[in-house]
Parts: structure tokens; sequence; C-alpha cells
């Protein structure tokens, strides 16, 4: 397949008896994928399952195909430009986007099609979240099934007011964002998967600023047949509290009488936080980070939660700032770093696990990998996997080589031994 | 009450001039930041110099019509919001907050309304049943919204208002038609858009919510009033009926007092399509 833009990506979601295309969405400047070409993708794949083969992937010259299917029931097919990446990235991007629609409409509504025009009209509720999955954003959740995290020195001071507001509430279940990052949540919510807590900060995020909402929410996998309601209220604009719960407390209850008594004290802690997102550090600004750092990964792998951030300052006058990276770039560079290393060298945490293993290629050492780097014209990268962390790090290319290692090293004891990244749950 | 007579009280009551003079902008000025309105949190209210702090006075307002007429678009139009590109179906409820100052014209006082738009996806209404008790249990009015280029949701509007008239429900409404920009694509004529006010003696509001021409962010540097022009005229429309409505039903204002009736035989039909030109945005 031909593609007219390197950067495009298709997605066609078709029912998986009979092919009837659900939706389609795609990234990018091309046109839309035309009714034949969907048509197409559905014919292989249908050759495939008529002679019991599963069809998983192909590549063209240019492009990489990914099919799935889910419950027998629906099709996901992506196309994306091929950059040599492991599948299972590709994967766990359809298994993403098959659990937004399960988490908006609900698991037997998807898996017993009966009414296909409803179920299409049903369906344009997932639009927002899918289009937010597929566009390479500043966000690494949906690549590493682990919700970003945002650690600034407001997090252990919010606990108390969202333990007050959640309880008042009459739930257990709650969380504190601020513009798409999570900084406090209830012990309940860290026991979701990482996938769920992805999902739904995605949501949250596409969310208007400043608006209040009252959404039905399928849990995909604690509860992807009985939808609980889910009330996410901006206290200040990209601060948004959220809370899951049943029949009671209503919207414009939580809005008029539960918000004030809680959050009224702390109005300065949510707006320090609200600095700190909006400043894309994400990190509190008294940790010494490396001045050769350009920007890094870190991944939780046990409680399913990262911390990265593009945007870290360059000092002035520092061997840095004699060939400046732009942040979009050392964005794309922690992500294709990302997507050559997990899968091939370090392993893959699913969260959950995932019964079907297609693309998770099981390492070809005989020995765990725990460091590797790799050399750029404009970048060096570095990472480590020591469990449960996983780091990656884009350098200056004026980092010497030897240097690599130990600040790469130095930059995981301070956020793993900073109190910005410990474990806020009780139970561990 | 509301729904008895049809009156067309607009301008009669507000000023609707005066965000554009100097005192006026004292105000706006707090509501506005870098050209765009500033959107609040929950926690957060518009912060007036203390010798300017006028009434506060707080609206619900419900958002209703067919899939895909605009009820997001135009919400987001009226309180600054990026207007979205692409459609998505809105999933639950979404609450939206806008404040908007206004100064009386018979008098000096100024009122500071807080206005909440109550926004749901039809689907989600259909699918879940305690999302339309929730959006409208204690509305203080209803917008009803239909499409110029989508003829059924026009259709759908003329069955919900004589559902809702045989149901004797007493509650305030106003009629907004979304896609105005595509006028020439209209599905709907003139006509019938005078014989539908007639019969149901409401007002229609006509709204365009489509971007900007590119190049326009210059006109928003010079003018930082620019996006409050955009929608004061419908923001006016709106509040004033509403205030006007709730000022009849508690019986503080009589409406013989107040004005010249719209006669259902269409005598003031030229000032009736006069208003409704004017309320294009």
């Amino acid at each position: 397949m031909r593609m007219d833009d390197t950067q495009a990506v298709y997605l066609v979601c078709l029912t998986n008896e009979g092919g009837l295309p659900l939706f389609t969405r795609s990234k990018g400047q091309s046109k839309a994928l035309a009714f034949a070409e969907q048509g197409m993708l559905y014919g292989v794949q249908m050759f495939a399952q008529n002679h019991d083969v599963g069809l998983q992937s192909t590549t063209t010259e240019e492009a990489k195909v990914v099919w799935k299917v889910f419950h027998n029931s629906v099709t996901l097919v992506l196309i994306v430009p091929d950059d040599g990446c492991s599948d299972v990235h590709l994967n766990t991007l359809l298994d993403h986007i098959f659990h937004t629609m399960v988490m908006f409409i609900g698991l037997d509504t998807l898996e017993n099609i009966k009414n296909v025009e409803r179920l299409r009209r049903d369906l344009k509720v997932c639009f927002g979240v899918i289009d937010f999955l597929l566009v390479n954003s500043e966000f690494f959740g949906g690549l590493c099934e682990a919700v970003d995290v945002l650690a600034c020195p407001e997090n252990a001071t919010l606990q108390e007011p969202l333990e007050a507001f959640i309880n008042s509430a009459d739930s257990t279940f709650g969380c504190l964002h601020c513009n798409g990052r999570l900084v406090t949540a209830t012990d309940k919510w860290w026991s979701l998967t990482g996938q769920e807590m992805t999902l739904l900060a995605a949501f949250i995020n596409t969310l208007p600023t400043g608006t209040s909402s009252d959404v039905p929410i399928y849990l995909p996998h604690a509860s992807p047949k009985v939808p609980h309601r889910l009330l996410s209220i901006s206290l200040l604009p990209g601060v948004i509290v959220s809370v899951l719960c049943l029949d009671t407390p209503t919207l414009a209850d939580a809005q008029a009488t539960l918000v004030e008594p809680s959050w009224r004290a702390y109005v300065e802690s949510l707006r320090a936080c609200q600095k700190a997102s909006l400043a894309g550090q994400h990190i509190p600004k008294s940790l010494s980070v490396d001045s050769g750092i350009l920007g890094f990964l870190l991944v939780n792998t046990n409680q399913h939660k990262c911390l990265s951030s593009c945007r870290l300052p360059i000092q002035e006058g520092s061997a840095a700032d004699r060939r400046p990276l732009t942040h979009s770039r050392r964005r794309q560079v922690l992500n294709a770093f990302y997507r050559n290393t997990v899968g091939t060298l370090f392993p893959v945490c699913h969260s959950p696990q995932r019964t079907d293993p297609s693309g998770d290629t099981s390492s070809t050492f005989s020995h765990t990998v725990k460091e590797t780097y790799m050399h750029a014209k404009d970048h060096k990268c570095y990472a480590i996997y020591s469990n449960p962390y996983q780091l990656f790090v884009v350098c200056s290319v004026a980092v010497p080589n030897y240097a690599l290692r130990s600040i790469s090293v130095d930059l995981l004891n301070t956020l793993s031994k900073d109190k910005v990244f410990h474990d806020r749950r009780k139970s561990s | 009450m509301a729904s008895d007579q049809y009156y067309d009280l607009s301008g009669s009551q507000f000023d609707s001039s005066w965000f554009k003079t100097a005192a006026g902008k004292e105000y706006f000025s707090s509501i506005v930041r870098k050209g765009k309105r500033r959107i609040y949190g929950l926690l957060e209210r518009p912060s007036l110099p203390p010798h300017l702090i006028p009434e506060l006075i707080s609206y619900k307002v419900f958002l209703s019509g067919k899939a895909g007429v605009g009820k997001t678009s135009t919400v987001a139009k009226l309180v600054g919001l990026p207007v979205p590109t692409t459609h998505s179906e809105t999933p639950g409820i979404v609450t939206y907050v806008v404040y908007w100052p206004v100064k009386l014209l018979h008098s000096d006082k100024v009122l500071l309304f807080r206005l909440q738009f109550w926004d749901a996806g039809e689907n989600a209404i259909r699918k879940f049943e305690h999302i339309l008790p929730a959006c409208k249990s204690g509305a203080d009015a209803i917008l009803n919204l239909f499409s110029f280029t989508d003829r059924l949701s026009f259709e759908d509007l003329q069955s919900q208002m004589s559902r809702s008239s045989q149901s004797g429900e007493h509650v305030i409404r106003m009629v907004v038609g979304t896609k105005y920009d595509l006028y020439s694509n209209s599905e709907i004529t003139t006509r019938e858009l005078q014989n539908f006010q007639e019969q149901w003696k409401v007002p229609i509001l006509k709204i365009k919510n489509s971007g900007k021409p590119a190049g326009n962010e210059l006109l928003y540097s010079v003018d930082s009033m620019q996006e409050v022009h955009d929608v004061a005229t419908v923001m006016h429309s709106l509040l004033e009926y509403i205030w006007i409505q709730k000022k009849i039903s508690s019986g503080e204002l009589r409406p013989e007092d107040l004005i010249t009736r719209t006669d259902i035989d269409g005598k003031n039909e030229g000032e009736l399509s006069d208003e409704l030109e004017a309320s294009y945005v």
C-alpha cells in the first residue's frame, strides 16, 4: 500500500461477521480510506479466517497493517507507517481502542451486535478518546500501559482533601488530574489496571476546559457489563477531580455541596499544581537533573504509572545549548527509543496481562538485558531496566559516551528515591 | 405564564450596547483575557474591583435537540471555548459555565449573570434514564436546538413542542437554529419559521458556530473585545428573555407595562424579522 503522507495513520473498525464498516478514523493529511479499500482489508482477513489462519500483520514497502479480532465480533485494522518497531506496540494500541469502545458502550453491546446502524451511532462517543490515542502526544501512558503522572511537591498535600471529597461522595474510587496527568488517587483507583487508568485519564483530558461532567463508564476490566457514573468536576481550568459512583450523588449536588467543603482550603495547592503541569517539566524544580538530559521517561511497571518530560530546560551556555533539540523532536526520539527497546530488549509489561500474546517477541537472549544505549546524529539515548523501573533518557550529543551511564543512573536514583514518585498506596 | 402569550420584549430591559462603553469595558475586562473569555473552574469566579461588585444571578439552562445539530458547538461558542472541528457524540452530561455582566436600561444597576449550560448527548439520554431528569431538574430555561441543514431536526422539534405542551410543562423555552452560515443550503423556509414562532410563541435565535477564517488572530489582538462582540447579541437575547420571563412569573413585572404585543395575525411581521436578523451571530 502506498502512503501519501509518511505520518498517516488509519484505523478501520468492522463487524467480524460480514465486514460491515462501523467507523474509520485517520490521522494526518491524507484522505479517508475508500469503501473498496476497507472491503479489501476485511477480505484478506476473512480469507485467512476461512482457512483457519489467524492473520496478524503484514508489511508493505512503506506501511504496516495489523488486524485484530475482539470477542469474535469486532475487527480492528490499523495501518501505520512502518518504522521497524515490534508489533507489540500496535497490538497494544488496538487493545486500547477496543477497550475504549467497551468503556463507553459496554461489552454486551459489542459482543452481540444486533443493530449495526445503532451501534454506529453509539460508537461516536468513543471518537474523542480514540483520536487522542492515535495522535503521538506528550503522553506516554497509552504506549507503556501505565498512567501518566505529575510529580509536584503538592502531591502529598492534596491526598487529604481528595479522600475527604471521595468519602463525602460515598465512594472509594477517585482521583485528581491536572492537564491529563494523574496527581493523586485513592487506593482503590490504583487497584485499577494500567489500561483502565490510562483510558480514564485520556477521557478526562478530552473534556472541554472548565466543564463538569457526569458520564456512564463501563470499567473495561473491573466492570465491563455494568456501568458506573464518572463525575468529573473542574476545580480550576485543567484541574479535575473525578469520582466513580452509582446513583448518588447527582452532578448538581456534587457541584453545589461537596466541592466547597473539601477543596476551598486547598486552592493555593491546586494552583501550584496547575502551574507545575503547564511548565511541562512534571518534576519538582528542586530536583537536580544533569544539564545534558533533554528528556526522560520513567515507568513503574508494578504500579502502572509513568513519569515523563520532554521539556527539561536547557542551561544557557551549557554544551547542550549549542545544538538544542526541539521539544517535539525530543518527544519523537523518546517515543521511537521506547518502542525499539521494549518488546525486543526489555520485557513488555501488559496491564492487565493479556492472554493473547501476539506480537510479544520472546527475548532472543539467554540473559536479561539491563541497559542499552543508542547514538544518532543529533541525540544520544540510554535505557536502564531495574525492576520495577524502566528508565529511558534522551541526552544531548554533547554528553560524552562515558558519562551517559552515570547521569542516567543518577537520574533513576533521584527520581525513584525522591518521594515524588513514591508509592502512595497505603497497602504496599 | 411563559407559554400563554409571546411578548417581544427584546431590548426593553437590558442596555445592549453597554459592553462597548468605557464603564462596560471595566466589567468585561475581568472576564476577558488576551482577547478570549476566561474559563473558570468551580472554585473560581470573576474577580472585580470591590466598588464594582454586582448582584450575581445564576441560571441553569438545558440544551435539547437531535444528535448532531450542534449542541456542544453552540455552548462552546457561547462560553468562549474552541468550537470542536470534528463531530463526536457527547457521552453523558457535560456542564459549562459562563459569566456575563449586563446593565439595566432604566437604572444604573449592573447584574452579573452566571449561566450554567447543561449539554447531554442524545444517545446517552435514550440509553441511560437518569440523564434527562438530571438535566431538567431545576432548569430555569430550555434551549431547543435545530439545524438549518437538517430538516428532521426541525420536525423533531415540532413534535417535541407539542408533546411538552400536552404534558402541561411550564418552562421558559427558546429555540436556536444552528448552522445559519449554511443558510443557502437551508432545508427550512422563513415562512415555516414564522409559522412556528406564531404557533408556539417562542423566540428563535440563529447562530453559526463555524471557526473563524484564518488570519483573524490579528484582529483579536487589536480589538480584544472581538470575541465578546461575536456572541453579545445572542447572549443578550438569551439572558434578557429568561430574566424578563422570571420577573413576569414572580409578578415583579407586568408585560403590559413594558411592550407592544406581537400579534398572532402577524401585524408585527416586519419587526419580527428584524429581530430575527439581529440575533444572527
